[in-house]
């Protein structure tokens, strides 16, 4: 049985937009992908990651566009966290 | 608007902060309005042109590569040479060569070029305005 670990995360937005992603929340994503198992809580700023219907338009410099710009609310699962305080 | 040249020094590392974010999105800016843009590279940020990053999958997104489109700062840094060259616009991007050297990162995308500090101390004397944008 994996250990359990309790996260707390607080920077935000921190190279979201070159990522694509949170660089802490796709860590424990990827490491939940091979096994472990793991609690969040997000606090100071990354509360604002669970603002359902949040986004960003993409980063465009001349004629480079970025198509797959990060949907934070997507990435933690907004809607299961709010079925959970359903 | 008449032509303006500026000096921009960077510091941070790509895909480490938001900062090279809010540095791109300026310097697209200046690029569309014509202006000559003199960028000295250093420390992490020495490593933005580097010509060998690639872009990969996500298997947290479930994308492959070509479906995660994953950005590459190198393909920033060309597009803005081509802007700026479409606009009339100038670009001298320099990375710092002991910064490059220390992270072997000495392989550039074209048109950007090996330096030093005395060559932010020349973009500065030439420059109507100075940014300077470094790691917190």
């Amino acid at each position: 049985m994996a250990k359990k670990t309790l996260n707390l995360v607080e920077s935000a937005y921190r190279a979201v937009m070159e990522e694509q992603d949170d660089t802490i929340l796709w860590l424990l994503a990827a490491m939940q992908g091979a096994g472990a198992e793991h609690t969040v809580v997000l606090r100071g700023n990354a509360v604002n990651y669970a603002v359902a219907g949040q986004g960003a338009p993409g980063l465009s410099i001349g004629v480079w566009k970025q198509t797959q710009a990060p949907r934070m609310d997507n990435d933690i699962g907004v809607e299961r966290v709010f079925q959970r305080r359903g | 608007m008449s032509q303006k040249t500026f000096a921009i020094a960077l510091m941070d590392a790509p895909y480490e902060s938001e900062n090279l974010t809010t540095a791109f999105r300026i310097l697209d800016a200046m690029a569309r309005r014509g202006h000559n843009i003199n960028v000295f590279a250093f420390e992490g940020a020495s490593g933005l042109a580097f010509s060998k990053q690639a872009p990969h999958p996500n298997p947290v997104h479930g994308k492959n590569v070509a479906e995660e489109n994953h950005p590459t700062t190198k393909d920033q840094v060309t597009a803005l040479l081509a802007l700026a060259a479409k606009s009339g616009g100038k670009v001298d991007w320099v990375n710092c060569g002991m910064c490059v050297d220390e992270r072997g990162v000495g392989e550039f995308v074209a048109d950007t070029r090996r330096g030093s500090p005395a060559d932010f101390h020349s973009f500065c004397e030439a420059s109507d305005n100075v940014l300077a944008i470094p790691t917190k």
